[in-house]
């Protein structure tokens, strides 16, 4: 690793070498031993470092106390996500779309066939009746009343 | 039975069976770290506990869907933090140093002292004015100390593409508070 390296990942990373990625750790750690200039580079990025991480923040007790108990009340009176839902849940979308559209189709398809397959009214209508219906020579009555 | 010593993986197994003890039990050991995660993402109390609390229940009702085979359950706890602080959408802003805390270098020096908490302020608004993923990436790896992979897995992106986050706001950062003349 060059300085210039070493320089650009204190940039990317901060100033502890330790934390980078690891294909990287040896060879920082190399460059700080031989180099002091890397060395008080480091040691000025450590103060950056530092601004950023901020103070500490403290969360006090009686705060924690406080949430927990709520959310302990809360949680007792919400129930938990029913069994299709975790299924569905585990899918990833698309899987949950095209077990959707799968779902449809079938229902679809065997809908057709239940058409196919069973009685109904139209289903056993003799078919001399049904021809009937579209001869042109169907005789319309007359209702007796004339004008 | 609940142990003191039940690992979260333990205790997760029987939240998603509707142990509410069990869900006491984890919420107590991780409510600390998840207000104060919410608390660095909003830089507001109010809404820390909101979200807090709201992660909380998340957990409950979707236990079953967390997998200890694909995350741990602090990664996933973040993930919820995390998610919902970005939704809510509100900008840090300027947070009250009495409520960020003090700096634990509390020297008798009155000076020193009002120039750390303004400096302390500047990089609260440095940070505020970050995208909100940017600013995940700090508070993640910077305050909260996870790894470049743990923080990576939280915001569900690679630990390279999380490297390159980190180092942009780190640009902006250094070039904001350099502006400001502290870095």
């Amino acid at each position: 690793m060059t300085d210039e390296d070493f320089l650009r990942h204190l940039d990317d990373y901060g100033a502890s070498p330790e934390r980078w990625p690891p294909e990287l750790r040896a060879a920082a750690e190399a460059a700080l031993a031989r180099s002091p200039a890397l060395r008080s580079a480091l040691e000025h990025a450590q103060s950056f470092d530092r601004l950023l991480a901020g103070p500490a923040l403290a969360v006090e007790d009686n705060r924690v106390d406080r949430l927990l108990s709520a959310v302990g009340a809360a949680a007792r009176q919400k129930p938990q996500e029913s069994v299709v839902m975790l299924l569905l849940g585990r899918m990833p979308r698309r899987a949950v779309a095209g077990f959707c559209v799968a779902l449809l189709a079938l229902g679809w398809v065997t809908g057709g066939w239940f058409a196919g397959h069973l009685d109904t009214p139209a289903g056993t209508a003799p078919r001399g009746q049904e021809l009937a219906l579209l001869n042109d020579e169907v005789v319309t009555l007359f209702d007796g009343e004339s004008r | 039975m609940i142990e003191a010593s039940d690992s979260d993986d333990e205790l997760m197994g029987r939240v998603a069976g509707g142990d509410a003890a069990a869900f006491d039990r984890l919420a107590a050991r991780h409510m600390r770290r998840a207000v104060a995660l919410a608390q660095r993402m909003t830089g507001n109390p109010s809404d820390a506990d909101e979200i807090a609390q709201e992660a909380f229940l998340r957990v409950w009702q979707h236990a079953g869907r967390w997998d200890g085979a694909r995350a741990a359950f602090t990664t996933w706890l973040y993930r919820i933090v995390m998610n919902l602080a970005i939704d809510r959408g509100r900008r840090p802003g300027w947070s009250p140093l009495e409520e960020a805390g003090d700096p634990p270098d509390e020297r008798p020096d009155a000076l020193a002292r009002i120039a750390e908490r303004q400096t302390a302020e500047r990089v609260n608004r440095a940070l505020a004015a970050l995208p909100d993923r940017q600013r995940a990436a700090v508070v993640l790896f910077h305050q909260e100390g996870l790894s470049l992979r743990q923080a990576a897995e939280v915001l569900t992106m690679s630990e390279s593409a999380f490297a390159s986050l980190l180092a942009r706001a780190r640009a902006t950062l250094k070039t904001a508070l350099a502006t400001a003349d502290i870095a």
